[in-house]
């Protein structure tokens, strides 16, 4: 392998760095179309026919992807001109009968996935929800007409004191979807110790450990690809609902403090703040889902790609499902109580195989991710980056606890060097 | 020997008449409610498998036919809308009867051949996929 020594200049110091590429190197191969793309999948069997080295030399972006109910997502948008003129924010707004929150400016609202209507919430437990923020959304995205309801108090500027019409996406000057948290780099296992049927986020589960559920693209899920952070950080370029959209900012409940095994973190971990344009996106990868006896979420779509900067990477991006653990946990007690003590480690390939051990009992698995939305976004990524219509973003800054690409690029960042040439 | 589902559909004025009882005395055929909703003055809706001989299956349901109950194999009517359907596989983890699957592509396939329509993944899918009516 061929290593390419390049000096950045720090102050007086020149410090020589040893990569192979740098995101502008792979950008520039994208543009002339000659970049070597896989998707994760793929990047498994070549780098278990040709070894790290070869795949950290040929490959250079592995495309990921996953499809899963994240209820940490919303929309803003903001609401055309009214005659008279309106100030939602300090009043009250529902769409669709949804609440949605208006404590910003005149005509900008935020609109959670998981906001309920309240009919919703008195029906008879387990709640079997049909309607929610999610379902907004995604009617929203679908094209169709949503009805917004509004009561304020009325200005001297602003003197309506009420508003009711409908409006379809297109109407809205902007509309933006936002993630406070996604793309988990791992998750728990879920199983129900009890003697009853408990009803969770993670599903149905039926007693005495009658299933597991898990929520993981496994060796597609982008954190996964890239578990140091090498490569993923702040301006990231991503494929996110059907369009591009960027990481701005580390998810909500954002952690690297968390044990490893094979390199891989062991449960919940990083997480990134996802943002896009929601008039660009497409129902095929964005979907409300409701979550019989917890409530309503949304379905995301997101695919990052990994420039395949080094060996650590490729090696990274080239594992298999039998690397890469979850912790099983009870979500009858242990969860409940905040006191997440793992019954053991299962692998994804044990997952996927649709049932686990645990002691001698065998449990049959199931998954709230979606691997063949996953496969699809990886493929859909990689075509685009391979007809050079999607560049690598590099990142203008790294997500807590990221280890340097470079060594010396930390450093430079922080220096305010800039770009290493 | 063979093995058929069915949903049968019972008009209010036949609800009243024992013609499971005819179907097994008569046609030799055993039959395994797996589900049932009968009230006077109203439809009926009854879900049976019929195990017996072949000849006798059809046979019975020709008396069926003929008493007046209207019927259809069941999983005629129970659907996988596919353009709903994201193939996560929530629903294989909550099937009694292990009637979904993943395809060679992870696609999520419905058998309805072991359907007994207890309505579980109709209720629970997360994105409405699954539609049973009768």
């Amino acid at each position: 392998m061929q290593l390419v020594i390049k000096k950045i200049i720090i102050g007086a110091k020149e410090i020589p760095v040893i990569m192979k590429k740098s995101i502008y190197e792979i950008n520039e191969k994208i543009l002339r179309k000659k970049a070597i793309v896989l998707t994760a999948e793929e990047m498994v069997c070549y780098v278990k026919e040709h070894g790290v080295k070869k795949a950290a030399r040929d490959i250079d972006v592995v495309t990921t992807g996953t499809f899963g109910p994240m209820c940490s997502s919303g929309i803003y948008f903001n609401i055309p001109k009214t005659r008279p003129k309106i100030k939602l924010g300090g009043g009250e707004v529902t769409l669709n009968k949804v609440p949605a929150y208006a404590a910003y400016a005149a005509r900008d609202v935020f609109l959670g996935a998981s906001a309920l209507p309240h009919y919703e919430k008195n029906r008879p437990k387990p709640i079997n929800f049909k309607y929610g923020g999610a379902g907004v959304i995604e009617d929203l995205v679908r094209g169709r007409s949503v009805l917004l309801e509004a009561t304020t108090y009325g200005t001297d500027c602003y003197p309506a004191t009420s508003l009711r019409k409908s409006f379809k996406l297109a109407d809205f000057t902007d509309a933006v979807l936002f993630n406070p948290r996604n793309c988990y780099q791992n998750y728990n296992v879920a199983v129900n110790k009890s003697g009853k049927t408990i009803y969770t986020y993670m599903g149905i589960l039926k007693p005495d450990m009658g299933n597991v559920s898990y929520s993981s693209a496994g060796t597609l899920s982008p954190l996964l690809n890239d578990p140091e952070l090498k490569t993923i950080g702040i301006g990231t370029r991503v494929f996110i609902a059907g369009c591009d959209g960027y990481i701005v900012w580390h998810g909500t409940q954002h952690t690297t403090a968390v044990k490893k095994k094979n390199g891989f973190p062991v449960g919940g971990a990083a997480t990134v703040a996802l943002i896009c344009d929601l008039k660009k996106t497409s129902s095929e990868f964005l979907r409300a889902a409701y979550i019989t006896g917890y409530g309503v979420s949304l379905a995301v779509g997101v695919g990052i790609p990994i420039p395949v900067l080094d060996e650590s990477i490729a090696r990274a991006a080239g594992k298999d499902d039998d690397e890469i653990f979850a912790p099983v946990i009870d979500y009858s007690a242990d969860y409940p109580y905040g006191k997440e003590k793992a019954i053991g480690l299962v692998s994804y390939r044990e997952l996927r195989s649709g049932s686990i051990k645990l002691g001698r009992k065998v449990i049959p698995s199931f998954s709230w991710s979606s691997l063949s939305k996953a496969v699809e976004i990886s493929k859909i990524l990689k075509k685009k980056i391979s007809a050079g219509r999607f560049l690598l973003g590099d990142p203008v800054a790294p997500l807590p606890g990221a280890a340097s690409r470079h060594g010396a690029l930390s450093a430079a960042s922080v220096c305010g060097v800039g770009r290493i040439k | 020997m063979a093995k058929k589902r069915l949903v049968l559909k019972f008009s209010p004025q036949i609800v009243n008449q024992p013609l499971m009882f005819t179907l097994s005395k008569k046609y030799d055929v055993s039959f395994n409610i797996l589900k049932a909703s009968i009230a006077q003055n109203k439809f009926g809706m009854m879900i049976v498998e019929l195990d017996g001989k072949k000849k006798n299956i059809e046979a019975a349901s020709c008396f069926l036919k003929k008493s007046g109950v209207s019927f259809q194999r069941l999983g005629e009517d129970i659907k996988q809308d596919e353009k709903k359907c994201v193939s996560c596989g929530v629903c294989i983890g909550y099937c009694p009867t292990n009637a979904f699957s993943f395809d060679k592509k992870n696609k999520v396939i419905f058998d309805s051949q072991k359907c007994i329509a207890c309505e579980f993944c109709v209720t629970h899918c997360p994105y409405g996929a699954m539609t049973l009516k009768y």
